[in-house]
């Protein structure tokens, strides 16, 4: 990093007072909403966890119940998850969509952005009608002939594992689509032309390209995953409890404290989450990918 | 060989991610009072309950109505904003760029609690005030991503021209900027809207307990002990709304639906 500033404007460095005559105060309606409805709420959470319960005996009960304990990992190992499989599906599916004519490539990003629209609540739900004992995925077993799969795949981590792909994937598909279609054809081309095999185009080339959107995509799916409340608490039932329903319950059982206390390890794990992908990409820039 | 499972392996993507939203409407067209499938008998009635009944429609009207303030509000004050962000360098613009689209990172499960602390204080519980100025907060994000791409690309001689003529501010931003960029203040709003009418986590914590709720949030509740096919269809008519923006959209502003970050679920 250099210390060479910003080139200025004619906008820095003027007199306070003609502050109203900057364009800058017309960010200030929405600032008022910002502080009002979303960090004042943010700072008050982290006050009544810190200052109003007893933290060291909130940590504590947090750390030395299994059950907790068992929550977060069990949290943090679904995230993983459901960021791995995400994104290796969204890779080749973007690649995939990239390589079609204008009007197929049109037609699939509209596939991919219905369902993104579409009501997380209405998703999860039709998920539980699908996969639940005598559902949907039961109903086509019993006119094929195959015996019932009984819900295996409801209220445990793989019910929630398809859920959530199922969100995921749009999210995490249309930023790497965009990263294919930034990749000059041009290049795995000249690639070819120069004797490279498709096995060697992707490692020189393609893959250094597009590996940062892909680690994006992880990382913005990973946290999304953490904190989710609606698909857990719907396919995942009371067997396979995840961190941001129990912050939910806590709030249900009015126990602020304890819920703050686990919002901020949510908040914290998050946040260094973050600032890794902030210094891999700085790495890989270093190097001169991204 | 490889090409061709590339391509089954899209087909497969494809029936995934449209296997729930079309599930519904078989569900939905059953004459029976449970959901089964093979769905048993053929009827309109589940969509002639969720069309009349004061339950459904009740929570649908609330719904509708909350999403569209949220959403114009959002879109106004987010355009607002989104010009000196993208267009002026002045200190505190980073900081300040961060606060904006940080709820597309915060868990929505965190903002929760404050927020239901903060408003029951206040005695807002319930009351519009503190459920648009919520939706305003998560859905602005979304509006300054697309309407600050607009901007980005808005010549600046534009306005210098406006000025040397004698336009003040406020008319220019009517008259010169708000026409060049309307299909992305429209896709804007659409997007805010369809954002706001899928919020639970946040809403179902600032109503109150005999209060009409929000289409997502009766949904939400009654999934745990309720079969009835009405869900099915309320599901089909959210599925449709969602078509008709997402075409919307695409139509409007195709670059905004591949940006990073957005429409993230929550």
């Amino acid at each position: 990093m250099t210390a060479v500033a910003a080139p200025p404007t004619k906008d820095v460095g003027r007199a306070r007072g003609q502050f109203v005559r900057h364009p800058a105060w017309l960010a200030v309606p929405l600032l008022i909403v910002f502080v009002l409805a979303f960090l004042y709420p943010l700072l008050r959470m982290g006050e009544v966890a810190l200052l109003r319960g007893d933290v060291v005996d909130n940590v504590t009960r947090l750390i030395d119940t299994p059950l907790y304990v068992r929550v977060l990992g069990r949290t943090f190992q679904i995230a993983l998850m459901v960021a791995l499989v995400t994104v290796a599906l969204a890779y080749p599916l973007a690649a995939f969509i990239s390589r079609r004519s204008d009007r197929v490539q049109a037609l699939l990003l509209v596939l991919l952005f219905v369902p993104m629209l579409t009501s997380v609540v209405v998703r999860a739900y039709s998920w539980v009608t699908i996969l639940r004992p005598n559902g949907v995925l039961d109903g086509i077993a019993n006119m094929l002939g195959l015996p019932p799969l009984g819900g295996a795949f409801f209220e445990n981590e793989a019910g929630i594992l398809i859920g959530m792909v199922h969100l995921m994937l749009p999210f995490a598909a249309l930023p790497l689509y965009a990263a294919f279609r930034r990749l000059d054809p041009q290049l795995p081309l000249a690639a070819a032309t120069l004797g490279a095999s498709p096995a060697r185009q992707w490692l020189r080339i393609v893959g250094p390209l597009t590996l940062p959107s892909a680690l994006a995509a992880f990382v913005l799916v990973f946290i999304t995953t953490l904190g989710f409340v609606i698909t857990p608490s719907i396919l995942g039932g009371p067997r396979a409890l995840m961190l941001g329903v129990l912050v939910q319950r806590q709030m249900a059982l009015n126990d602020f404290p304890f819920a703050g206390v686990l919002s901020i390890t949510l908040l914290a794990t998050t946040l260094i989450t973050l600032i890794l992908l902030r210094l891999a990409v700085r790495r890989f820039r270093a190097v001169g990918l991204l | 060989m490889a090409a061709r499972l590339h391509g089954v392996f899209a087909a497969a993507m494809v029936v995934y991610l449209l296997l729930p939203l079309a599930i519904a409407v078989p569900l939905s067209l059953t004459s029976s009072e449970f959901m089964t499938f093979p769905p048993r008998g053929l009827s309109l009635r589940w969509y002639e309950e969720f069309f009349t009944d004061a339950q459904w429609t009740g929570p649908t009207m609330f719904s509708l109505a909350l999403a569209a303030v949220a959403a114009t509000l959002a879109t106004l004050l987010g355009s607002l904003a989104a010009w000196p962000l993208v267009r002026r360098r002045f200190v505190g613009r980073a900081s300040l760029a961060a606060l904006l689209g940080s709820p597309i990172v915060v868990p929505a499960i965190s903002v929760a609690i404050g927020a239901f602390l903060v408003w029951a204080g206040l005695r807002l519980l319930g009351n519009p005030v503190s459920l648009v100025a919520t939706h305003v907060v998560l859905t602005a994000p979304f509006v300054l991503l697309v309407v600050g791409a607009a901007l980005l690309e808005f010549d600046a001689d534009h306005i210098g021209a406006a000025r040397t003529l004698g336009a003040n501010g406020p008319t220019i931003a009517r008259r010169i900027v708000a026409p060049q960029i309307l299909p992305s203040l429209i896709a804007a709003w659409l997007f805010a809207f369809i954002t706001s009418l899928d919020e639970v986590v946040i809403t179902s914590f600032l109503l109150t307990a005999g209060q009409v709720p929000t289409l997502a949030v009766f949904i939400f509740s009654q999934v745990h002990w309720s079969s009835s096919p009405a869900i099915a269809a309320s599901s089909v008519v959210l599925v449709g709304i969602a078509l008709v923006i997402g075409l919307g959209i695409a139509r409007l502003a195709p670059l905004s639906i591949s940006g990073p970050g957005m429409g993230r679920p929550r």
